[in-house]
């Protein structure tokens, strides 16, 4: 909490007099890989095939009559990698030219169940195991440096940023907010819930409220977006703000829910990936080149879905789905892992993607590279992954 | 029960303490109050009553439907699209709003929590399609099934009725070499199995995901409940009685989308032939499995005594179950006899969901006056995330204080005290103005106008209880108003 204040004070101060980029750096000489990266994931299950389309695969077509025909008339190619982006999305294709985006198309989590809720706790919590009291950002907290800080922008604390060694940060960025209003009452609520979880609480509303006003230039209202993916262009420029003037946040989360496309999945997803990619362009720009250069934003679902579309214009609930880096200063404009192509034989079930690219690996993969940290630190946050590198 | 017990009880199967409340609590005892509650139907006062009846979703589903359903009047070709949604929107925002109302006059409480339960476990989201039209008939249909004390009634409430049917893609699900996918193709059209309501009926309704079933189960399942969906003006009643089709309301059988060949589930050999009657079979198999009987009984104990209930009262619950045939009253038995649950409502710990703190809130601070502003309630809640029917995943709210807890729930529980105690939060009057749509509710656009209540500190401590002398002593020095606010801001106020 010490350090917290002061870097407030700090920040605070550097709005009042305008001087907030050159304050600000000299308050962060302390910190020594001022890097950051920004876990969107996006709940129910994104069909990946669809985002970012095989369409150098024979058997698309005959297995997404309907899906996969904007991608095949109008994707927008991936380099030579065989994959086109949706013409929703073509940003991907864009930073994926730029060298600022790599993609793994058959990645995914351990799990057998898919089921939603199962397959998210098992990628939250990062262990491997289904059920457990902490999560991968809370343990990855724990390892990077010691005055840096994870927060989670979303309303409740997710099972992501549980069981850490501090008590989880989260900003809100839809909603009324975290505003209570200062005096007796404010003093009085503290000292009652005091000592107890829901005393942390309070505390930690009236912290991250000062931030938010201060990142904003006092304007809170301004910073929220609309709920749900819709308002996620509006949300992503605000954390993009707050992430500039405050180095302290090292780690961010975000979610949002609607990918759970069993039928007419062609509209749905195409508004999901319009708001998504224009947020993402919010936030590079929002960043600024310098700033930019320093982020890592991973974006990745529970998992994919059925390679066969279904008999209602959507897709099931299946294995291997997408996994999305991108950053001023990613490896990019590559594939990782492999492709298998759509072939019965190679379906895992013979029907969904296999999963050739474990969650943990890839995004220890990105702790290392933003963070230089050690193998028995990428231990701790993953215990038991498999241990392959990827080079992101 | 005594008058403490009575105000456990009263936040525990119930949406807090009113001095009426209380009085008429003190009189039964907690299995009395909670039998009532699931046999009972709920009273409400004179002009909630009127404002319900008032409200668009008042109309019959059958004249709703024939206006606004598949075919309906409304929907022909050159008809008003604007204004088509805009009803539909107003069906939704009505259905969610008499709902908060009737949870927060009702003078059964019990019977409101424990729909309450029902709903969110057989959760539908009332934005989806025409779940808008929909929602208020389906919380009736489990209103009506949850007094037959069985949860294969409610099961099939939910199941049968077009809203889950529509929320999780049934409707459409069509075998693929049935005479509806044949015609389908011919028309250059394709039609073809959806799982959805086939995994989420195991994995969310009965079983439980960890329970011994499959991929090949899930994909069964679909097969099974093929040919379930809606029924549609545009349907030829004569077509439908030649295919032997069945029509429960707006739920449709409709023996041409069904997959008539054999099926294996859970280990039960399904012959071929079978319509209807092997959804009837599949349903009765999942209500009764073991599997079941302990997620239900884990569910409810989570819900009424603690995120993490003791294992041994989870087995006599889901024996109970089990040997009562899946009976509700005779599952929470155990719970209400247990020593844990007795002492439980001497010390309160489950954290308050987003709304239990409201509406008890509210009624504390209104007493036994009738709360009509259901805008007031429907904004508040749709801020704090959580509203009935308004999830939109199918596992429904969480009921542990790891999903509720947080900065931002805070910071608006105190927001909400202090407008309430400085009266200015509408809670007393009904709304002049229309439903509004749940979107523009949901970030924060409405016109909320009317009286406040007067809240009265002693009715306020008396919903409250016992505080500790922590909390005593950090109200010294604030004003009546500000002494009120962090009363109902209280950490002993935030816990059931």
């Amino acid at each position: 909490m010490e350090r917290r204040r002061f870097l407030q004070l700090a920040t605070t101060g550097c709005v009042a007099t305008g001087l907030m980029p050159i304050t600000a750096m000299s308050v962060e000489t302390r910190i020594v890989h001022p890097a950051r990266l920004i876990m969107i994931f996006l709940r129910g299950g994104l069909d990946g095939l669809f985002a970012i389309a095989p369409v150098a695969d024979p058997r698309l077509a005959e297995l997404r009559p309907t899906l996969a025909r904007t991608a095949l008339e109008k994707g927008m190619p991936l380099g030579n990698s065989g994959f086109a982006a949706h013409p929703a999305a073509t940003l991907f294709a864009d930073w994926y030219r730029e060298g600022q985006l790599a993609f793994a198309p058959c990645a995914g989590t351990t799990d057998r169940s898919r089921s939603h809720f199962q397959a998210q706790d098992l990628f939250e919590l990062g262990s491997g195991a289904i059920t457990g009291g902490s999560g991968f950002l809370g343990r990855a907290a724990g390892v990077i440096e010691p005055n840096r800080r994870s927060v989670a922008f979303t309303r409740e604390v997710p099972l992501c940023l549980r069981g850490g060694d501090s008590e989880p940060e989260v900003a809100p960025l839809s909603g009324s907010g975290l505003k209570i209003p200062e005096g007796n009452l404010r003093n009085a609520l503290l000292a009652a819930h005091r000592g107890q979880a829901s005393g942390r609480a309070l505390e930690q509303a009236i912290a991250t409220e000062e931030e938010i006003v201060a990142a904003m230039g006092m304007d809170a209202q301004a910073a929220r977006g609309a709920p749900g993916i819709a308002g996620f262009p509006r949300i992503a420029e605000t954390m993009g703000r707050m992430l500039r003037a405050n180095q302290r946040i090292a780690l961010s989360f975000v979610d949002f829910g609607g990918l759970d496309t069993h039928a007419g999945e062609d509209g749905v997803l195409t508004r999901v990936l319009l708001a998504l990619t224009s947020a993402l362009q919010a936030l590079r720009q929002t960043l600024g080149t310098e700033e930019w250069a320093r982020t890592r934003v991973v974006l990745m679902s529970e998992f994919g879905r059925t390679a066969r579309e279904n008999g209602t214009k959507g897709t099931d609930h299946g294995h291997g789905g997408l996994f999305l880096v991108a950053g001023g200063n990613v490896a990019g404009g590559r594939m990782l892992g492999d492709f298998p192509g759509l072939g019965d034989n190679v379906l895992h079930d013979r029907r969904d993607l296999p999963v050739l690219a474990d969650w943990r690996d890839l995004l220890a993969a990105c702790l290392r590279a933003s963070f230089d940290l050690s193998e028995p630190a990428l231990n701790r946050v993953f215990p038991g992954r498999p241990g392959r590198t990827y080079s992101v | 029960m005594t008058a403490p017990e009575a105000r456990a009880m009263l936040n525990r199967f119930g949406y807090g303490a009113t001095p009426a409340s209380l009085l008429a609590a003190t009189m039964q005892t907690p299995r009395q109050f909670v039998t009532r509650g699931l046999l009972a139907q709920s009273l409400l006062p004179e002009s909630i009553a009127d404002d319900l009846n008032a409200l668009p979703i008042a109309e019959p589903l059958a004249a709703t439907w024939a206006r606004m359903g598949p075919g309906g009047t409304a929907r022909q070709e050159n008809d008003d699209k604007l204004t088509l949604r805009q009803e539909e929107n107003r069906f939704a925002s009505a259905a969610v709003q008499a709902r908060l109302l009737t949870m927060v006059n009702s003078e059964n409480p019990a019977h409101e929590v424990l729909l309450s339960f029902w709903l969110n476990h057989f959760s539908i989201h009332a934005l989806k399609n025409l779940d808008k039209i929909l929602a208020w008939n389906y919380i009736h249909a489990l209103e009506q099934a949850m007094s037959e004390d069985s949860f294969e009634a409610l099961l099939r409430a939910s199941f049968f009725h077009p809203a889950m049917q529509i929320y999780l893609d049934n409707a459409q699900s069509t075998a693929p070499d049935s005479p509806a996918a044949l015609f389908a193709s011919r028309n250059g059209k394709t039609a073809g199995i959806n799982e959805n309501l086939a995994r989420e009926l195991l994995e969310l309704h009965t079983l439980g995901v960890d329970a011994a079933y499959t991929q090949k189960d899930v994909q069964e399942l679909a097969r099974i409940i093929t040919g379930a969906g809606l029924y549609s003006q545009r349907m030829n009643d004569a077509a439908l009685t030649r295919a032997g089709a069945t029509r429960h309301g707006e739920f449709l059988f409709d023996p041409r989308r069904h997959d008539f060949g054999a099926k294996q589930l859970l280990g039960n050999f399904f012959p071929a032939g079978q319509g209807l009657t092997e959804i009837d079979r599949a349903l009765h198999l999942l209500a009764l499995h073991p599997a079941t009987a302990h997620r239900i009984a884990r569910k409810l104990a989570q819900r009424f005594l603690a995120d993490d209930p003791p294992h041994a009262l989870i087995e006599a619950m889901a024996a109970a179950y089990l040997q009562s045939g899946g009976r509700i009253s005779a599952t929470l038995s155990p719970l209400l006899a247990a020593p844990e649950f007795l002492a439980s409502l001497a010390q309160p710990r489950k954290y308050k969901e987003p709304m239990d703190y409201v509406l008890s809130a509210a009624r504390a601070v209104c007493g036994d006056q009738a709360i009509a502003q259901r805008q007031t309630l429907a904004v508040t809640l749709l801020d704090m995330g959580q509203a009935p029917l308004m999830h939109t995943t199918p596992d429904g709210y969480g009921s542990a204080e790891a999903d509720w807890l947080s900065p931002a729930a805070m910071a608006k529980r105190v927001r909400f005290s202090l407008a309430a105690a400085q009266e200015r939060l509408p809670l007393a009057s009904r709304p002049n103005n229309e439903p509004g749509r749940l979107r523009g509710l949901e970030k924060g656009r409405a016109d909320l106008t009317g009286n406040s209540c007067h809240p009265d500190e002693g009715i306020v401590r008396q919903a409250i209880g016992p505080i500790s002398p922590t909390t005593e002593a950090s109200l010294a020095g604030l004003m009546p108003r500000e002494r009120i606010a962090a009363l109902l801001a209280s950490p002993e106020f935030m816990r059931r």
